[in-house]
């Protein structure tokens, strides 16, 4: 594997494996007390990056992230879509000021958009951390400012975990499209929207966009969606050009079929087509990732731009697998008003290009370069589309341009006498292109065997399109080859400097660095600062290093990287939530059906035997036809209802391979929780929930995880919908947010990943009027299942509620309506009340540990009661509260 | 047929269950070790520094809160309840929560669990003891409210300075609300200092019902604050619509304090009024409409016509800003208007009044939008 051979090394030495031997020594508070003095400094260190985003008025607004010194910025393009008339507005900093604020490049597909801020020399900045690296479980902290709530421009902070990758959102036909996000348990709020979401080394790992909202309004249910940063990089030199920047098809549908994803419809000549796949054929690889299901390889498309190489392996009629490599075409969106693009900043883009050029320029040796590689000293694009603008630099000094319509032109840059001098010129476009793809042929070539499979990852943006462009160019591999051995020979370095975000050469530089047969390649990352790649050919085995270069103006980066080694280490959390994720999503499987009453067509279960039974809650859900169970892996069950209990809320259920014959069930063994062992919960413990809120995850895809703690126990008295929820037995609460429609039957877990209860229905606390995150204790759900084993079988909604009355013999004063407070209006003699010293005009205040203020209360809890049982009263009688305990009788 | 197909499977797993128990322990003893977790202890030794002065509110009778609904009805706006979800809450009767402030049996608590003026007020100790309360005074604006009860002798809070509280740093909230003997806690980071105006910490620990009223710790169980309701907008229940959303406030000690030595003198806090009305058919700029006869807008000499420009520091675009410029303003205290009368600017001083005190709208007197006249609707509409 390629992967394997690529080492990730921050240039900055590894102070961290020094103090991983101390760490060891710190007791568990120690290092949380560490962990939050790391996060505490993280945050300080990258709140002055985030933007407060207003437009001129100052009415509305959402937030953003600096990502580079000269204040260019991030934020959602939903953000900036009312200014775009004026492109302008208001960025707020930390530091209690105003910016002017210029609305550059947009890419309305993927809802993001670039800004730069203006009035200040250097403005503070965040690197754009890689996205591909964040797990299920690792914290993942919010900054913005929800609901404008910043008087003085200091970002909101928020803390969460990530709670599922890959994620798909649909958005309104070809825009606002969440394609491959992150889904995060961190509070994201209306105003959060184009803020930064930071990994705990205060990298922008994402852009907060999106939450899923439920009745209650718009505001955070624990579901909120960013977008990724390695989904933005590639977009982003397009974007700092004032660009409308589009996403990539391959013009084909496919859909779910069983034995795949399938393609249905293709246009002809589209990029699908073209490399022969036709209606039928089975969709195996898109992107360098294997394909799960339609939605997925939806997933995986939104985030490619248009014009973009992409390699797909696909299967044939015949059975006949092909690995192809093709470029998507560019979706044409509307935006409401016609973007124009601002050529002020275009002229920027060329000038900042330049600007790169003159430095390569000066930094080269005095002798002629390798006079193999003659004309062509630079190439690069400043746009996500190539055929929009594009800068060259020929090593004769000669920069040009052209773009799709007809600027163009090209200055003829010189050192004479150690001084750059620039004068125009207009010759004609240098061999750029030719010789861009001679290199990424060599690379591929030379580097990479010949199986577009094992090339991904690495090349995706560079490999393919070579193949691509000599393939339809026809330039000779070995004339390349020939070239390649030439300079190696020659004890010289090559770097080739790709603009990695379009897949175009952007420069070759030949070092005299004495390195045998070693190539380095320059790769521009997000922002366009370069990322050298050494890659290591030693006896026929090659290793690639990824080497952070230092920008020289660019101190700030370094010292994150430094932060990012000494702080990762002290968390302890990231890797417990981590770990958790891999026992929840085995053993929580997606309940997906029809809407069937008040219920929603979706839940989930947890598995509690080997052989496939599955604990979950009582609704409508199991009753709809066709309700049907799917497992992590994404393969799916009958289900059949065992037993279930309406007070209890609960039901058992048995998973069957139902009409999918290749499911053998006698052999399936299936991961399960245990309920025999309760682990003992403490007040603030960490605990986890899984399950499968707003159906986020679909049938093939990993359920949700949340983060919380375990608040408290006590007693359920809610209501759901208009009636009372029937269950009144003890409920553990949690602060992670479990209300959200299809949690519920989810499992909750402690630290440890072991079972502590069943995430209940989506209730509202009488107590508080306020929709309640709680779970079924073990010990009720151990009782469920017991009990449903020793009585008679019965199919569904078994009843156990009794309907015994008691007496206690107090008469309370009721004056119509039974909302008021509760005085005793007569006692009988000798009754139970009387022998506990009840008397008149007692208020009552309390029962059995809940407070009374009005009857209908205490008329539930009596009823709830049976003779024999003791019902603790607490009394007002003038100023004093007494506590009186009456046995209560059986009625007479 | 159904039903032995089923007493089949049954059979099936409590063997099942058996077996996996049997492998489970065997399992457990192999990593017996439990997975670090750090955190839990912290959280676990602040609640236990910090129980002993949480206190449970329990009141008896009362009313829902009418000005509530009554203020943010608004039948032009169909989306009223989403924009406002606030608006449409019903106070509930769970027990609420306060904190010991002094050891002579002063109870701080948030004016939230008070919005229906109940008839009776009982606190329950953290050693058991239950016994009834009076009002000493209460903060409708910073929503707190301070209460007495008979006893001496009881432990007292240690605070956080202000100076020392950092974004990022760990929050608990503790609270009675959702019943129990027990405070329960639900934990989360400060998101931000100086918030609504400098009387409030955010964090984004869920807080709701449940726990306003109650402290918010740090994780060494000293009080950061005290959590109460809070948005940019006056009412009772604002805030209340981002219950358990990540979006709380506590007032921070220093604050407290100050507040406090106010409440402990009887003086209560009413929201501030400057008594006028604006055209809200104006969206840019705020001017005056008409105003209350008398009221401080009108004793400071603005006329009908004038533009508010800005109030004390904050510059007034629009009717929103000038919301935000007051609602932390409590009726008695001054503030600074600017107006702008044709080209001039007049800066003016007014003490902001309680509703009780502004008088009637005059009906009579020409309002600044000729076109447009006083109707009944119009004097209901935004007031500051």
């Amino acid at each position: 594997m390629l992967f394997a051979a690529v080492l990730v090394s921050l240039g900055s030495g590894l102070p961290h494996a020094a103090s991983g031997a101390d760490l060891s020594k710190l007791t568990a508070i120690e290092r949380a007390e560490r962990a939050e003095s790391a996060r505490i400094a993280v945050i300080e260190r990258v709140s002055p990056s985030v933007v407060c985003i207003f437009d001129e008025d100052e009415r509305g607004g959402g937030s953003g992230v600096v990502i580079s010194p000269n204040g260019y910025g991030l934020t959602n393009f939903h953000v900036v879509e009312g200014m775009m008339e004026s492109r302008s507005g208001f960025g707020g900093l930390s530091d209690g000021k105003l910016y002017p604020l210029q609305v550059l490049g947009i890419d309305p597909g993927g809802d993001v958009a670039m800004f730069k801020l203006s009035g200040r020399d250097s403005f503070p900045h965040s690197a754009l951390g890689n996205s591909d690296e964040l797990r299920v479980g690792d914290t993942a902290i919010a900054m913005g400012n929800p609901f404008l709530l910043s008087d003085d421009y200091a970002p909101t902070v928020t803390s969460g975990i990530v709670s599922g990758i890959h994620r798909y959102q649909y958005g309104s036909g070809d825009v606002l499209l969440y394609s491959d996000c992150i889904q995060v348990d961190t509070a994201i709020n209306p105003g959060n929207s184009g803020g930064p979401l930071f990994n705990i080394g205060g990298e922008v790992i994402g852009i907060n966009g999106r939450i899923s909202v439920s009745m209650r309004g718009r505001v955070n249910v624990g579901m909120g969606y960013a977008i990724t940063s390695n989904q933005i990089k590639p977009f982003i030199p397009g974007m700092r050009a004032g660009l409308l920047v589009e996403h990539g098809t391959i013009q084909a549908t496919v859909r779910d079929r069983d034995a795949g994803v399938v393609f249905v419809e293709l246009y002809e000549d589209g990029p699908a087509w073209n490399v022969g796949v036709r209606p039928g054929d089975e969709l195996l690889r898109f992107a360098n990732q294997s394909i799960q299901s339609a939605n997925h390889f939806a997933s995986v498309l939104g985030t490619l731009p248009g014009g973009w190489p992409v390699a797909l392996s696909y299967r044939d009629a015949a059975g006949r697998v092909h690995h192809r490599v093709t470029r998507t075409e560019g979706i044409k969106i509307k935006t409401k008003k016609p973007f124009v693009p601002d050529s002020g900043v275009v002229a920027r883009g060329v000038e900042r290009v330049l600007k790169r050029f003159q430095k390569t320029v000066e930094q080269l040796p005095n002798k002629p370069i390798q006079k193999t590689w003659r004309e062509v000293h630079a190439t690069g694009v400043a746009s996500t589309n190539p055929v929009e603008y594009e800068v060259a630099a020929a090593n004769d000094g000669r920069v040009s341009w052209t773009s799709a319509g007809n600027d163009s032109g090209s200055v003829l840059v010189e050192k004479i006498d150690g001084v750059l001098q620039a004068s125009k010129d207009d010759a004609p476009l240098p061999l750029a292109r030719d010789l861009a793809f001679r290199a990424r042929a060599f690379i591929r070539e030379r580097l990479i065997d010949s199986d577009p499979q094992t090339s991904a990852g690495l090349f995706e943006h560079s490999g393919a399109d070579a193949l691509l462009d000599i393939d339809s160019n026809g330039v000779s591999h070995s004339t390349l080859l020939e070239c390649i051995t030439a300079a190696l020979d020659d004890h010289t370095t090559l770097r080739f400097g790709f603009d990695a975000s379009v897949g175009n050469l952007r420069r070759v530089i030949a070092t005299d660095e004495p390195t045998r047969e070693s190539v380095s390649l320059t790769l521009a990352d997000a922002t366009g600062w370069p990322v050298d790649l050494v890659i290591e050919s030693n006896l026929g085995k090659t290793t690639i290093r990824i080497m952070d270069r230092d920008e020289p103006s660019n101190d700030l980066d370094r010292k994150h990287a430094t932060t990012r080694q000494t702080t990762n280490s002290p968390e302890s959390e990231p890797t417990l939530a981590t770990r958790v994720f891999d026992d929840v999503a085995r053993r929580v499987v997606k309940l997906i059906g029809a809407r069937v009453g008040q219920s929603e067509g979706y839940g989930c279960g947890i598995l509690i035997s080997t052989n496939g039974l599955v604990l979950t809650v009582d609704s409508g859900l199991l009753n709809s036809p066709n309700v049907r169970a799917y497992l992590y892996d994404g393969s799916s069950r009958h289900v059949d209802i065992v037993h279930a209990d309406r007070d209890l809320q609960l039901a058992l259920i048995q998973l069957t391979p139902g009409e999918f014959a290749d499911v053998d069930q006698a052999n399936a063994k299936y991961d399960c929780f245990d309920l025999g062992i309760a682990p003992e919960l403490s007040i603030g413990q960490t605990v986890f929930a899984g399950g499968n809120p707003f159906k986020v995850a679909d049938k093939g895809e990993y359920i949700s995880l949340s983060r919380g703690v375990y608040c408290g126990t006590t007693k359920l008295d809610a209501t759901r919908g208009t009636q009372d929820f029937p269950y009144r037995g003890d409920v553990l609460i949690i602060d992670a947010i479990t209300s959200a429609p299809g949690f519920a039957g989810g499992a909750l877990v402690d630290a440890a990943g072991k079972l502590v209860g069943l995430v209940g229905r989506g209730v509202e606390s009488r107590f508080t009027h306020t929709q309640l995150n709680y779970a079924i204790p073990n010990t009720v759900l151990a009782e469920f299942i017991a009990g449903g084993g020793s009585s008679a079988p019965t199919i569904a909604n078994q009843s156990s509620k009794k309907n015994i009355e008691v007496y206690h013999g107090i008469k309370f004063f009721e004056l119509g309506y039974r909302s008021n407070p509760v005085y005793v209006e007569r006692v009988r003699r000798r009754s139970p009340a009387a022998n506990a010293g009840i008397r008149k005009d007692d208020l009552i205040i309390g029962a059995n540990g809940r407070p009374i203020a009005k009857l209908k209360v205490l008329e539930r809890i009596i009823d709830d009661c049976e003779p024999g049982d003791t019902l603790e009263l607490t009394v007002l009688r003038g100023e004093k509260v007494k506590k009186i305990r009456i046995e209560l009788e059986e009625p007479k | 047929m159904i039903r032995s197909i089923v007493q089949v499977i049954r059979c099936t797993f409590v063997a099942t269950v058996f077996a996996i128990s049997l492998t489970q322990t065997t399992e457990a003893s192999e990593t017996a070790a439990p997975r670090a977790d750090g955190v839990s202890d912290v959280v676990k030794q602040a609640i236990a520094q910090a129980s002993p002065i949480v206190v449970r509110i329990e009141t008896v009778g009362g009313v829902q809160p009418l000005d509530q609904l009554l203020a943010s009805k608004d039948d032009k706006n169909p989306n009223q309840f989403r924009d406002n979800p606030g608006s449409s809450f019903m106070v509930a009767d769970g027990p609420t929560t306060g904190i010991i402030y002094s050891s002579d049996g002063l109870i701080l608590t948030s004016s939230f669990n008070f919005v229906r003026d109940p008839s009776i007020i009982t606190v329950a100790l953290s050693d058991g003891r239950q016994m009834t309360a009076d009002i000493v005074a209460r903060d409708r604006v910073r929503k707190l409210t301070l209460l007495k009860i008979d006893a001496t002798d009881l432990p007292t809070p240690k605070w956080v300075p202000e100076e020392q509280i950092r974004p990022g740093q760990s929050a608990i909230a503790m609270g009675m609300g959702f019943g129990g003997s027990e405070p329960m806690a639900s934990v989360g980071i400060v998101s931000a200092v100086n918030r609504m105006m400098g009387n409030a910490i955010q964090t984004d620990a869920k807080l709701s019902p449940a726990n306003y009223g109650g402290p918010l710790l740090d994780s060494y169980g000293y009080v950061i604050g005290i959590c109460v309701p809070m948005a940019q907008r006056p009412g009772e229940l604002a805030g209340i619509e981002f219950y358990d959303a990540g979006v709380g406030f506590a007032v921070p000690g220093k604050r407290v304090h100050e507040i406090v030595a106010d409440l402990k003198k009887g003086r209560s806090f009413h929201r501030g009024w400057l008594g006028m009305t604006v055209d809200p058919k104006i969206e840019k700029g705020v001017a005056i409409h008409s105003s209350a006869d008398p009221s401080p807008i009108r004793e400071a000499g603005a006329l009908p016509g004038d533009w508010i420009v800005r109030i004390d520091e904050q510059p007034i675009k629009h009717f929103g800003q000038l919301v935000k410029a007051l609602y932390m303003v409590p009726a008695g205290e001054r503030v600074t208007v600017r107006l702008l009368r044709g080209a001039e600017h007049i800066d003016v001083e007014m003490t902001l009044a309680r509703s009780d005190e502004l008088g009637p709208l005059p009906v009579e007197e020409e309002p600044f939008d000729p076109s447009k006249p006083v109707t009944e609707e119009e004097s209901e509409s935004p007031q500051d």
